[in-house]
This record gives structure tokens, sequence and C-alpha cells, in this order.
């Protein structure tokens, strides 16, 4: 099955979960080729690139919101090449263009997978995230190309290199819309539902400069600091780092959740983590149902003791 | 100008959700208006007066979603179109094309307001699969907007929380994200007059789906959760020995 996976490039190289993405294909025998789409990474000559990176297309206007030049680019690799499958990595980025894309092919579309398998009778089973993370739904697709997001941090494994791509030449057409700014928060963050690792705290850390362990413990492990609503609503913390029905669905491999009480709501957006830390000085915290290790006892003991064994 | 606000229902997902067989035990479930779709028709009902236009709020579902268009029409929605369908829709193209077909025959609509993402099926996919069919332009997970006369003017959050500033002109379709507006509470003459307001009941083509969905699961059962005891020091040390040895994490 021809399977071409879309790996988003930006200034910091290759986005780890696609490659992850395309290893995990290459271990299951896909006949898997890779295309880099985006900014141009800054070590992009000196790193080993993947072995199934055929072709890369990096230009200025893909920095800026732009989602008809991606369409444009997958398009015109699809007439090049018949591809059963077209996957990546759910991001804000691929989830603005895949379904586009699909609706220009009258292609299936599937998002937030976790698992998918091909049949004997070269059906497509898929196995993807519904309802904010609470159950699994089982699906079947029969006709190709179909376009398929898989959530992060789910499908992985070791990708081979030596690859040589070839630089696309394509003429994009106009953006329709007009880009005027970014705006950039103070320090550049990963988005939490990329992030493999993630601390998040709740309105058991007090105030907000106390959100400093977390963001302490978050560095140390290379992750990102997530937050309850009680969170983001008293203003402690942005909206983009809340966790929940109403906030991000996160799958990191692992989870601490520090001082929040686990009200379903934000079990809702955290349920596909891999191992689930709570810290909680509540031993009746419902959290503590939930959790694959708990804590009970003082956060504002425990962190700074965590910190320091791992020093 | 008129507006078009697309609401879906979908079930309350801080609730327990119990599965029979294919689909969720109807008993267990309580409906609501889809998260995003607050923000969507908040930002129509706020535009209105300036576009000064209608407000048509547009949903595709099973008999009960009249509910959720009648408390849009409360909200001050001005009228209600009811695409019937009489089983839950898997594809998201076949949903867009369906809303497509309505939206073409109403008067003078210019801009399309939906939510980023349903809350059921976690698409983020119907906005910008409308916006190919229609060929209109389009800007996801929106959380500002200003309307100035030379156009709207756009903030929408990409990857790692930083923000992109657009400027686009109508036609539009646009998918809110949470942070776009505090929606309203509906008043008590809001919902005697939405009563009276007109209630469109509209009947769709089935079309056969690219996807189908075989059964619904529940996750996976973990393990037993552990906690741990002892002194602070005590915890902290089987914690990270756990993350080390057993889970490999660390
Ligand atoms: C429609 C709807 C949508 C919602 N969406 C979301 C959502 O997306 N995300 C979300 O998170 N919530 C959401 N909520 C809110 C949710 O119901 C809870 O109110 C919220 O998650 C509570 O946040 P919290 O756990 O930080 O605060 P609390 O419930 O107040 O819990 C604080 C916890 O900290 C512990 N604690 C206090 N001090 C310490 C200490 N020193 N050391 C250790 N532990 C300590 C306490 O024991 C307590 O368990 C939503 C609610 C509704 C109605
Ligand atoms: N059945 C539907 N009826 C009306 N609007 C819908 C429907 N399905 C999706 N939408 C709109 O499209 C948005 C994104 O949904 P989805 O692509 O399903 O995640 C929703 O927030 C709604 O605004």
């Amino acid at each position: 099955m021809k399977t071409l996976v879309v790996m988003d490039s930006s200034k910091r190289g290759l986005k780890t979960s696609d490659l992850e993405l395309l290893g995990y294909l290459e271990e299951k025998g896909f006949e898997v080729s890779a295309l880099a789409l985006g900014e141009e990474p800054e070590n992009f000559k000196k790193d080993s690139l993947p072995l199934n990176l055929k072709s890369f297309f990096f230009h200025e206007d893909l920095s800026f919101y732009n989602p008809l030049a991606y369409v444009e680019v997958l398009k015109k690799q699809l007439q090049q090449t018949q591809y059963s499958l077209i996957l990546s990595t759910a991001s804000c980025k691929t989830q603005d263009f895949f379904p586009y894309a699909a609706a220009t092919l009258k292609a299936p579309y599937i998002n937030q997978i976790k698992n998918l398998s091909v049949e004997k009778d070269g059906s497509l089973k898929i196995i993807k995230s519904l309802y904010s993370g609470k159950l699994l739904g089982h699906f079947q697709i029969k006709k190709s190309p179909s376009f398929l997001l898989v959530q992060n941090n789910q499908l992985r494994g070791a990708w081979k290199t030596g690859g040589e791509p070839i630089a696309l030449d394509l003429v994009l057409p106009k953006n329709p819309i007009q880009h005027l700014k970014f705006k950039r928060p103070e320090k550049q963050v990963q988005d939490l539902s990329e992030a493999n690792i993630i601390v998040s705290g709740g309105r058991g850390l007090e105030k907000p400069e106390n959100f400093k362990l977390l963001e302490d413990l978050a560095k140390k492990l290379g992750g990102e600091v997530g937050a309850s609503r009680a969170v983001t609503d008293a203003g402690w913390q942005p909206y983009s780092r809340q966790v929940g029905q109403t906030g991000k669905t996160v799958s990191p491999t692992l989870y601490i959740a520090c001082g929040i009480s686990g009200a379903i709501q934000h079990l809702a957006g955290m349920q596909g983590s891999k191992v689930v830390v709570v810290i909680n000085k509540d031993p009746e915290a419902p959290f503590f149902k939930k959790c694959s290790y708990g804590l009970v006892g003082d956060l504002f003991v425990l962190l700074p003791k965590i910190l320091k064994s791992l020093e | 100008m008129n507006i078009v606000v697309l609401i879906k229902q979908v079930p309350d997902t801080g609730m327990n959700l119990k599965i029979s067989e294919k689909t969720l035990e109807e008993s267990s479930l309580k409906w609501v208006l889809s998260p995003y779709d607050e923000f969507a028709l908040e930002e129509a009902l706020k535009l209105k007066p300036l576009l000064n236009g209608k407000v048509f709020a547009i949903s595709l579902g099973p008999d009960r979603v009249k509910e959720s268009l009648l408390s849009a029409l409360a909200l001050g929605a001005d009228e209600a179109f009811h695409l019937l369908a009489s089983s839950p829709l898997q594809d998201p193209l076949t949903v867009a094309s369906i809303l497509k077909n309505k939206i073409q025959d109403l008067p003078s609509v210019s801009l399309i307001l939906c939510g980023k993402l349903a809350a059921d099926q976690n698409d983020f996919a119907v906005p910008q699969m409308l916006a190919q069919l229609l060929a209109w332009p389009f800007v996801t997970n929106i959380n500002h907007l200003k309307y100035e006369s030379s156009g709207f003017e756009i903030t929408r959050e990409c990857d790692g929380g930083v923000e992109e500033v657009l400027k686009a002109q109508s036609p539009l379709i646009l998918s809110a994200d949470k942070g776009l507006n505090q929606p309203r509470y509906p008043s008590l003459p809001g919902i005697m007059k939405a009563k009276k307001k007109p209630f469109h009941l509209v009947d769709i083509e089935e079309t056969e789906e690219r996807v189908q969905l075989l059964s619904l699961s529940p996750l996976p059962k973990k393990e037993e959760p552990k906690i741990l005891s002892g002194d602070p020091d005590e915890q902290v040390k089987e914690l990270l020995c756990l993350l080390k040895e057993k889970e490999k994490i660390l």
C-alpha cells in the first residue's frame, strides 16, 4: 500500500512525532515515502535525513497561514504517484489543510487516530479517539486515497536514515488571506497536544508565581506545562495551556497532575496519556482513581524533592 | 449581509458515556451544544448589528437537535434550519456537502461561523471541507475577530501558543476557538420570542459515507492505581524508580 507521510518542517527541524510515525510505518512494512513541507530547518543539510524522505518543499509563504499552498503541494504529489494513504500527525497546521485536501479529492478523512491496520481484503481498519478521548471508535475505510491524521505520541518507531531528498519546484496559488503579523508568547513553547511529557497544575498551586515549580520540572524532563480550567479561568495561565473538555486533548507518555482534583471535564482531555502521576494532598481526590501512580501529600514539599532527585 | 452559524448537538462529554453495541446508550446522555459552537453563535450575534443582516442557525441531525436550534433562536438567531438526518453521520465530507446544499439556497450569505471541532467526533474538518465545496476562503481556530469596513481582522492560534493576525474579506468561513468571546445566557423574553421565529424543517438526501463506524469501545483498562506510601522522601524515591525502571520514561 503506497503511503505518503507528510512531515511538518519548522526552523527547529522536522517534527518528532512525524519522524516517529514514519519509523512506525517502516517497521510495519508499509511502502512509505515522506514529504517535508514548511519552513526550511536551520540545520537541514547537516542532519542525517530519513531514508524514505523522498522530497521536500520549503517556501517563505508556508511560514504564514496559507492552507491552500499546502493543498497545492499535496495535489501535485498525488498527480505524480498514486498513494493510497496520506498520513501525518495532528497539529494546528495539518488539521487545517488535510480536510480541505480530502474534500478536493472527495476522499475519506479521519482525525485523532490511535491505531491503523490493513486487512486482507485491502480495506483499512482504524481506531480513533472520540468524545474528547473518552471512548474509542472502530472505523473502516474502503476508498483510497485516504487522508489520515494520527494523534501525537501514539504510533512510534525508529526511522532509518540516509535519505537524499529532492527539492520540489512549484508555483504556489495566491493566498486569499493577508498576513499582518505574528504575536509570539514571551517564551515559545511546544503545543500541548504534541508534548511527550506534561506537568499540569491546578488550583492547588495557589498563585500564578508558583507555576515556576512546574516550569522547572517540565524543563528538567523536556516537557511542557499544562493547567486545569480553574487556573486558566483565573488568568494564571493562558487558555492554550488548558487541558480538558474545553481545552486541549493531550496524549503524552507521562502526565503529572499537581494540585488538580480530577474533575470529569479535566479527565476528558488527558485520558489518552500513557502514565499518569497524581500529586494531591487530599487522599479522597477523585484523580487518585484515574492515575497510574498517586502521591498523597503537599505539592510544595514533593515537587522540590522530585526536582532535587533529578539533579 | 447575512450570517450562517453551524451548530452541532453533542453528548455532554463531562458525563459518563455508556456504550450499547455500536452506539451510545441514549438514556445515559445529556445533549448540549458543542462547546466551540457556542463561541461561533455568540460571535454571529455580536456581528449581526454591524453587518446589518440576519443570523441563520443551521444544524444537521436527528429530531433532538430541535432543542439546540430553539436555544440558538432564544439567544438571538433570526431563523433556524433543521436538516433532518435519520441516523448520525460519520463522514464529515457528507455533512459538509449536505450543509453546502442548504447554505447555497439562502439569500446573501457571506459569512459562515462554525466551531473548530465538534466535541463528539473531534474531526476538525467540516468548516474546511465546506470551504472547499463553496470555493470560499477560510480561517480555522480563531480567537479574535474585528470587523472593519475594509474587511475582517482575525487572530488565530497556531501551534505552541503563537498567534497570527490576518486580514480577510468576505465571503469567508471561520471556525471558533475558545477565548473568542464570552457566550451570553438566554433571557426569558428571548425564550418567549424564539417560539415565534421561523423554524424550517428540511429533508435531506442521504448519501453513502466514505467512512463506516463498526463499533465503539471503552478505553483499554489501565492497571489499578498504585498509591505510593511512606514519607515524602520515600514516595519520591519510589516514583522515580518506577518511572525509570518500570515505565522506562526517565
Ligand atoms: C462545561 C464545563 C467544561 C469544563 N472544562 C474543563 C476543562 O476543559 N478543563 C478543566 O480542567 N476543567 C474543566 N471544567 C472545570 C472542572 O469541572 C473543574 O472545576 C476544574 O477542573 C477544577 O480545577 P482544579 O482541579 O484545578 O481545582 P479544584 O477542583 O479546586 O482542585 C484543587 C485540588 O488541589 C489540591 N491541593 C490544594 N493544595 C494542595 C497542595 N498544597 N498540595 C497538593 N494538592 C493540593 C486539592 O486537594 C484539590 O484536589 C469544566 C467545567 C464545565 C462545567
Ligand atoms: N451535523 C452538523 N450540523 C451543523 N454543523 C455541524 C455539524 N457537524 C459539524 N458542524 C460544524 O462544523 C464544526 C466542526 O465540526 P467537526 O468537523 O465535526 O469537528 C462544528 O463545530 C460545527 O460548527
